[in-house]
């Protein structure tokens, strides 16, 4: 099984829709998508959130 | 030589300049127009054209070529008075140096297709057409590419013929032959991106979503690494959102994509259908780009 990418376009859908769409593609495609765990991929959609968190931490240390 | 009359960089030509010296290649174009002489003569144009806007193809091997434009129709009257009574519209049959893969995309691409063609001289300058709107831009016409199977004893540069027939007897009264001191043959062999055949393996399941595609640079092996951002749906049936949703990379070039339609994705139903490509770009400025595979939903 190769490795799945979910297209950025979907970061369009909230949470809800984004787990409605999953499941649904769980069971379209049990054999590609029944192992792929929704979390991950939620997150991999909105990386820029964390990455912000963890830069401006940075930057607070390096201030004190 | 009839002379343009078209303001060069150098002025009003009243004597020619530009020789009008037999074709060294033939560019397809989709689309291009600029406004003036200097947009023509301005690289940046080109390239933009040739790896950004991916407006501008063809070329680069033209091998020989023969103008099949018809002899006007000439009547004699009672009088023994004659004149021409048809003005036929320019056509030409064009050989390039093509090798298995080109000839077969060639096959594929220009079947009695729509285009407009600009035609390098062996001087470098640009035979093309002015409008009434003052635009400058290639001429209209219908491209043919034909083969007959069997590869040609006389060499590689007959195996795909690509035929041109003129739209318009007007455009070439109003041609404009415009220097040029760059060679466009050498920008397109430059910026040209990568080119890479798609083609699907099976048809779209209507339940899973999804089709198996294989990627191969173009007389090549198969392509890995690309990602679900580098499929692009370039056109559809009249569909809502039409999406590549999701993407399975297998390996050696084999794709799994999920194609779906909606704001809230659902697969596509019967009668839809959707135009793919690959197309990998960096920003604006595109490096690797395929063939377009139609892919239709039956029962």
């Amino acid at each position: 099984m190769g490795k799945i990418q979910i297209n950025p376009s979907l970061k369009r859908l909230s949470k809800d829709e984004f787990r409605k769409w999953f499941e649904g593609r769980k069971k379209a495609s049990p054999k590609r998508y029944g192992e792929a765990n929704l979390e991950d991929h939620y997150n991999e959609l909105h990386p820029t959130v964390k990455k912000e968190v963890k830069e401006e931490v940075k930057e607070n240390k390096a201030v004190k | 030589m009839t002379c343009s009359q078209i303001p060069m960089p150098a002025g009003l030509q009243k004597t020619c300049g530009a020789n009008f010296e037999k074709v060294k290649n033939i560019f397809i174009v989709d689309n291009v127009t600029f406004d003036s002489v200097v947009k023509v003569q301005s690289q940046a144009e080109w390239i933009k054209a040739i790896r950004e806007d991916l407006t501008i193809w063809g070329g680069r091997v033209l091998n020989s070529y023969e103008t099949t434009t018809d002899d006007a129709n000439t009547v004699t009257f009672d009088s023994t008075r004659k004149r021409d009574v048809t003005r036929p519209i320019p056509s030409g049959l064009f050989y390039f140096d093509t090798n298995f893969c080109d000839t077969k995309e060639l096959l594929k691409t220009l079947k009695n297709v729509s285009r407009t063609v600009v035609f390098e001289l062996n001087n470098g300058s640009l035979h093309m057409t002015m409008g009434i709107d003052g635009k400058i831009k290639g001429f209209a016409g219908t491209l043919n590419a034909i083969t007959k199977g069997i590869a040609q004893p006389s060499g590689v540069g007959n195996n795909a013929p690509v035929k041109f027939y003129g739209d318009s007897y007007n455009e070439w009264e109003n041609g404009v032959l415009i220097p040029m001191d760059f060679s466009l043959t050498d920008l397109i062999e430059t910026y040209s991106p990568l080119g890479l055949t798609l083609h699907s393996v099976g048809k779209y399941d209507t339940t899973a979503g999804e089709i198996a595609v294989h990627v191969d640079v173009r007389g090549q092996g198969g392509l890995e690494g690309l990602s679900v951002t580098d499929f692009e749906i370039v056109r559809s049936s009249n569909i809502d959102t039409p999406d590549i949703t999701g993407i399975e990379i297998v390996g050696n070039g084999d794709y799994i994509l999920t194609i779906q339609k909606g704001v809230i994705p659902v697969n596509l139903a019967v009668g839809d259908f959707v135009v793919v490509r690959v197309k990998v770009a960096v920003g604006s400025i595109v490096s690797k780009v395929s063939n377009e595979i139609y892919i239709s939903v039956n029962e």
